[in-house]
């Protein structure tokens, strides 16, 4: 391998597509200790955000011409490499960067850096005699100022997608699947059914290679179904890697059961698919494809092939043609999502700076011009890198589907209440029967849990009021370290009143700090965290359903991105189908933009609010992204948001890693 | 720490689409000096200075007036909110401000007729500048006017002469220089400078009612900009009737500062995403 220093403009407009070389002995070559020596000043070395630091590159070059003309053009085009680079900083035309590389004999790596520009250029006597007599510039000063630390990708340069650590499906994933709350319901059942011959098939739920509405062999026909269920409890989302595409024409019904007879899911509102078309296109190509259901209060568990379950099923109402049954994976079997963060493993980020990271998720395919589960507007990120082995950010308040770990208990007026639009189908239902001031409804108690919960978070419940008038009933979010005995150390919220009725709204109940002040790693924290949620009803006789507690870290990073609601008729610039966002921060450019996906091509939309710095992690260490996702009650832009069961996201992660000098073999 | 600061377009006018996201150190589009301020009626008035490319600012300087901005700090929290107020473009040799201080698009006279009688003139109103920045009135004291039409004619002219900003050099440094990236000083002033905006008067209705139903009425009014309510129930009475030109945010502060029946003092704010709030000033549970 030979070494590499050169200067290259994207496109290779100005110097064709190797650049120009700044140790090539033919034409430019630093002076001895001439070449990329900088220094870096302690800011330099901790700086947090890849967008803020810079370094000056101060070189000195030899550039030798075939004539004085030649000579003079170099220098004409490297001047005109560092107009351009500047231009990238400072003019909204100049969409292309200019960037340095670099690469040692023996590196395995190469490194790159964006060039900011040049703070300045000097030439030696053009009158004397080496460039009089060779066309030789000697000690050519050149002064470049690049973003500091280097990157491992070229930039404005997608790389491949990171591996991410598998949540709920197979191992080693690209794009993982997001969801809006935590449990542990799956799927336990999955058949075929054949019309004609009224035969089910066997459960395949966990089995691969599975044909689809083919019960032995046959092949699909109308009224054929294909069933999904759970014995467990209400279900929001399922997978299934299709390995042979379908082809046929065919209208196909999605249905849940209402207690008394199968009734058409919506789209949009009750059913959204990933990752694109109606449901007539379901499992028309090869990939994973996601179910994401929220079927109406009214979806109860009937009894299919002598199976009590909460079903949905996929009918065939009419067949035109059926040429190819789709078939799915010949090892990776269907599973169900149920987490709501994605997860990268202490080995995946190399370097020894933050790096510079993209996020891309992509939106399932449903939604309309009205606000919906399929039309997203909001969502919240936050990452947490240490106390993972039991930290989970929801924690649902029906008292159903927790870790282990944690205990429920009810106070006044409160019971558990069937839910299907909560997690594990269970919320906590407040009367305000005897007690309608602020008192304690729920308890949750998390045995040991301080350490792993250490940390700040932004916190939220999703909760209901059901009857009444708008902010008749108000919550509040009651920490307590060790004990849920009074007197022990306790932090409250602000109460906050819901601002909508029979939907379950987002409530932000603020900042939470746990333990209630700063700690050291020396500090033992292995004991009891509880968690209470406080109700009120300050008037009239509605009820409150409380369902998820979620806690989003803040304390390492995190980020609101917001719809700039466009388009408030048709809710334009929500996510929806076909449609991607990138939170990028600077392997393209530092920006969050909407994507329209069209034929696997991602084309610019428009640009998406970002409260928050662009994505800051740290090298070397097993790092969560924790997300939670909103959208629009009835019109786009007019709150409060609210948090469906059923919300979904498809999240890839991109990363130029960093840094400081040399990359070696990372 | 403020992570980020967005520009959005109007949320009450939306006679535009406009997203802009500022960052600290940017590559570009990045924002400096920030320093925020609140006070009685909550976010009360931020600053910062934005580094853009030429095109942007050019824009700014012309349309962002009105514009909605947000602070979010690194923990989620939003540190700020409010419209763009003023803009200073700081070119390094002249600095070019426009302002919406100067802007009245619903503008009448109280006057003093030959009789002594004190009277208004008509109103005139500019739908246009209406439909773009909100509705901004102005009252002016015409001393005393023999004739009605000479009144009218003055409400009129003064609104075509304000019904739109203008961009005016503000300061000249012979001895500057142009800056190789000019940049622009914004202030952002918070929702509630909207109801010091409107003038509140009611003359239909009789008598008076309970302190929270009339905040109640008044945001109904005029309370353009207010997004939400949470409006916290108060029976101190107060009148129903105003007819005396007075802002509304005047007459809403004036009624929470008589508390009440508990003599728990009351306090009235906007908070993010425009929701204004009228409650006593601490939870009940925390007064000693």
């Amino acid at each position: 391998m030979s070494r590499v220093f050169k200067i290259i403009d994207s496109g290779g407009v100005i110097a064709g597509t190797a650049g120009i070389s700044l140790i090539d002995p033919a034409t430019i070559i630093g002076t001895r200790g001439g070449l990329n020596k900088p220094t870096l000043n302690l800011s330099q070395i901790e700086a947090g955000s890849i967008v803020e630091a810079e370094i000056l590159e101060d070189l000195s070059v030899n550039l030798y011409g075939s004539s004085q003309d030649n000579a003079s053009n170099q220098i004409q085009i490297l001047v005109k490499m560092l107009r351009k680079a500047g231009q990238w900083w400072k003019a909204a035309w100049q969409s292309a960067p200019v960037y340095l590389q670099a690469q040692h004999t023996s590196e395995t790596g190469a490194r790159y850096a964006l060039v900011k520009g040049a703070m300045g250029l000097s030439l030696p006597d053009v009158f004397d005699a080496p460039f009089e007599v060779d066309a030789r510039l000697e000690v050519l000063g050149l002064s470049i100022v690049r973003e500091h630390p280097w990157r491992s990708g070229v930039p404005g340069t997608l790389p491949v997608a990171l591996t991410q650590t598998a949540t709920d499906g197979p191992a080693s994933p690209t794009l993982v699947h997001v969801v809006n709350f935590r449990d542990d319901v799956a799927l336990t059942h999955l058949y075929s059914y054949d019309d004609s011959s009224t035969l089910f098939s066997a459960n395949q739920i966990s089995a691969a290679s599975i044909a689809m509405w083919s019960v032995s062999g046959s092949t699909p026909a109308a009224a054929d179904i294909l069933y999904l269920g759970s014995t467990t409890a209400a279900w929001h989302h399922f997978v299934m890697q299709i390995l042979t595409a379908g082809v046929f024409s065919a209208d196909v019904i999605p249905e849940f059961w209402n207690g008394s007879a199968w009734a058409a899911l919506t789209a949009g509102s009750q059913i959204t698919l990933y990752p694109t078309g109606g449901e007539d296109e379901i499992f028309k190509s090869a990939g994973e494809w996601v179910l994401n259901v929220a079927p109406p209060s009214t979806w109860v568990a009937n009894s299919i092939n002598n199976v009590s379950a909460y079903w949905v099923r996929l009918r065939l109402n009419t067949v035109s043609s059926w040429t190819t049954t789709p078939v799915t994976h010949g090892t990776n079997t269907p599973y169900t999502p149920k987490t709501p963060h994605i997860e990268l493993s202490s080995s995946i980020i190399k370097g020894d700076a933050p790096p510079r990271v993209l996020l891309r998720m992509f939106s399932p395919h449903g939604g309309t011009t009205t606000p919906m589960m399929g039309t997203t507007s909001r969502i919240l990120m936050g990452i947490k890198s240490r106390g993972l082995s039991k930290f989970v950010a929801n924690l649902n308040v029906g008292n159903a589907g927790n870790p282990g770990d944690w205990a429920t208990a009810y106070g006044t007026d409160t019971a558990a209440a069937d839910d299907v639009s909560a997690p594990r189908g269970k919320r906590a239902n407040v009367t305000f029967a005897t007690v309608s001031t602020l008192t304690v409804r729920v308890t949750l108690i998390g045995t040991a849990l301080l350490d792993d919960w250490e940390g700040q978070y932004q916190a939220f419940a999703v909760a209901r009021q059901v009857g009444g008038a708008a902010g008749d009933c108000a919550i509040r979010l009651r920490v307590m370290i060790g004990s849920s005995a009074d007197g022990s150390p306790v932090f409250d919220t602000a109460t906050v009143k819901l601002k909508s009725t029979g939907v379950n709204e987002w409530v932000e109940l603020g900042i939470v700090k746990l333990p209630l002040t700063e700690t050291v790693f020396s500090d033992a924290l292995g004991t009891d965290l509880v968690l209470r949620l406080l109700a009120e009803r300050s008037t009239g006789a509605s009820t409150l359903g409380l369902v998820q507690l979620v806690l989003i870290p803040v304390d390492e990073w995190s980020v609101i991105l917001d719809d700039p609601i466009s388009f408030p008729t048709t809710g334009a610039s929500a996510l929806r189908g076909n449609t991607v966002l990138d939170l990028d921060g600077g392997i393209l450019r530092n920006r969050t933009l909407k994507h329209v996906l069209t034929s696997g091509v991602l084309y610019p939309a428009e640009a998406w609010y970002r409260g928050g710095s662009p994505p800051q992690l740290e090298p070397g260490r097993q790092t969560r992204f924790y997300f939670l996702m909103g959208h629009y009650p009835t019109t786009f832009g007019t709150g409060p948001l609210l948090c469906t069961l059923g919300q979904h996201l498809a999240v890839s992660i991109y990363a130029h890693h960093s840094y400081n000098t040399l990359r070696g073999a990372d | 720490m403020i992570a980020s600061i967005v520009i959005g377009h109007n949320p009450v006018a939306l006679w535009e689409r406009f997203s802009l996201t500022l960052t600290r150190h940017a590559e570009r589009n990045g924002f400096s000096a920030y320093n925020s301020e609140q006070r009685r009626g909550g976010f009360w008035k931020a600053s910062f200075v934005i580094s853009a490319d030429r095109a942007i600012l050019a824009e700014m300087m012309r349309n962002g007036l009105g514009r909605n901005v947000v602070a979010y700090n690194e923990e989620m929290g939003i540190d700020f909110e409010g419209y763009i107020n003023t803009m200073r473009l700081m070119t390094g040799v002249a600095v070019a401000k426009t302002t919406l201080d100067t802007v009245f698009n619903k503008v009448w006279l109280r006057y003093k007729n030959t009789g002594g009688t004190l009277v208004r003139s008509v109103v005139a109103s500019d739908a246009t500048s209406q439909a773009r920045f909100g509705v901004k009135e102005r009252v002016l004291s015409g001393g005393e006017i023999a004739s009605s039409s000479v009144a009218d004619n003055y409400a009129s002219r003064y609104v075509s002469l304000r019904r739109n900003p203008r961009i005016l050099p503000e300061s000249v440094r012979l001895a500057g220089s142009n800056k190789e990236n000019p940049q622009i000083e914004v202030d952002v002033f918070g929702y509630i400078h909207t109801l010091f905006w409107r003038v509140y008067n009611q003359t239909a209705s009789a008598g008076t009612q309970g302190a929270s139903s009339e905040v109640n009425d008044i945001l109904t009014a005029v309370g353009q900009f207010v997004a939400s309510r949470s409006i916290s129930p108060n029976s101190t009475t107060v009148t129903k009737e105003y007819d005396a030109d007075r802002w509304a945010a005047q007459i809403i502060f004036d009624i929470a500062e008589l508390g009440d029946a508990s003599l728990r003092r009351w306090v009235a704010y906007m908070k993010r995403q425009r929701e204004f709030v009228f409650s006593e000033a601490a939870p009940p549970e925390v007064l000693v």
